[in-house]
């Protein structure tokens, strides 16, 4: 994609970000140091959700700022940084996806690994269908059940929700970042949002979620 | 579905999408107005967008990502890495290439040299001829009064003229 000069322009004034990425351009190590403080937790809280494990989503986030390396020469700011970066990010998880699902391995969901998980899917699923009895649940149990909400979604949704969610991104930046219209964002959010609620509804009857959790 | 039963979730798809796109703060400025009306207006309508919200904001609950200056300086030092190694991969090429680029060029240059001497010897040159013909050419005009070549070679075997 061809990037007018107006548009470069326009984002070099507008998004700080921009500005320190094109010092990256210019071999300036702090700079590129500055953005990966500024992204690094942001972009690992994105990917972690979407892969199921910290130490893979660590690995990916070191693999998105080595492709920002390397593509620092070529940068022409047509976009927000976040929404270049995050594009980036999209494409890697993507890849990591594909190669996992050919290598056969098994997603075992957000908390594989060294965490365990009270519930399952399918105990969520009893929930959400009303046979699981209803008690109040406590902060952690809470963050599990949401956890298991979002990994019901699917690869697509994930990415959609996290970024409007986490990163609090427009349709249009969304879009950007997924390569869909923004009508395509708006049906796909709306869906899985459908789906969240559907599973948490039955929930949140019964839950207050905790004080510092509030917005 | 039957037809109806299509139309109908058609229907509530829209409402849905409207929804939550006038809680994401995507609906102009009109289409807004007419959500917040329709809120004042209709329980059902209220009750649902109240559910999406509260199911949205249940995702505060997802743990953030905390990351030390350990993570950074790694991330650094391996981008740093991968540049050296990159950057003498790369000289290596270039050097390869340099070698392959004077390689080619000697070879160029045999070729031509063994072009010259295979022409040299196989076509025959012209001057050659002319020179081994240069006696006969010197005197072609006293050779052009005798009649024929058989009485001149007896009058060069009998050596009269020498």
């Amino acid at each position: 994609m061809v990037i007018s000069e107006s548009t470069a322009l326009k984002y070099e004034r507008l998004d700080p970000d921009v500005r320190l990425m094109l010092k990256v351009r210019d071999d300036d190590a702090a700079a590129f140091e500055e953005l990966m403080r500024r992204y690094q937790s942001r972009l690992i809280t994105i990917l972690q959700h979407i892969v199921g494990r910290r130490d893979q989503a660590e690995d990916l986030v070191q693999d998105v700022f080595l492709r920002v390396y390397r593509a620092r020469k070529r940068y022409v700011p047509g976009a927000k940084f976040s929404t270049w970066l995050f594009t980036i990010a999209n494409n890697v998880a993507r890849n990591a996806l594909r190669s996992s699902a050919r290598r056969h391995e098994i997603n075992l969901g957000p908390t594989a690994g060294n965490e365990s998980s009270a519930l399952t899917l399918e105990q969520l699923a009893m929930a959400a269908s009303g046979q699981m009895p209803t008690r109040q649940f406590d902060r952690n149990e809470m963050a599990d059940i949401v956890r298991l909400a979002v990994t019901s979604l699917n690869e697509r949704q994930q990415m959609a929700v996290l970024l409007s969610k986490f990163e609090e991104m427009s349709y249009a930046d969304i879009s950007q970042v997924m390569d869909l219209s923004p009508q395509a964002i708006k049906s796909l959010l709306s869906r899985a949002r459908g789906k969240l609620r559907k599973i948490l509804e039955p929930y949140l009857s019964h839950q207050q979620v905790p004080e510092d959790n509030q917005p | 579905m039957n037809d109806r039963e299509e139309k109908r979730q058609k229907k509530l798809d829209a409402i849905h999408e409207e929804i939550i796109a006038y809680l994401d703060g995507e609906l102009d400025e009109d289409v807004s107005q007419r959500v917040e009306q329709r809120l004042a207006k209709d329980p059902n309508y209220r009750r649902r967008l109240q559910q999406m919200e509260r199911a949205w904001d249940c995702l505060d609950a997802l743990p953030q990502a905390e990351v030390g200056e350990s993570f950074t300086h790694s991330t650094v030092e391996m981008v740093t890495l991968t540049a050296e190694k990159e950057l003498s991969l790369s000289a290596t090429t270039h050097s390869r290439s340099l070698t392959t680029w004077f390689m080619g060029g000697a070879l160029t240059l045999a070729g031509l040299a063994a072009g010259f001497i295979f022409t040299t010897l196989v076509t025959p040159d012209a001057n050659q001829e002319l020179l081994r013909d240069l006696p006969m050419i010197e005197n072609i005009d006293m050779y052009l009064h005798a009649d024929n070549v058989e009485f001149l070679q007896k009058l060069q075997e009998e050596k009269i003229f020498m």
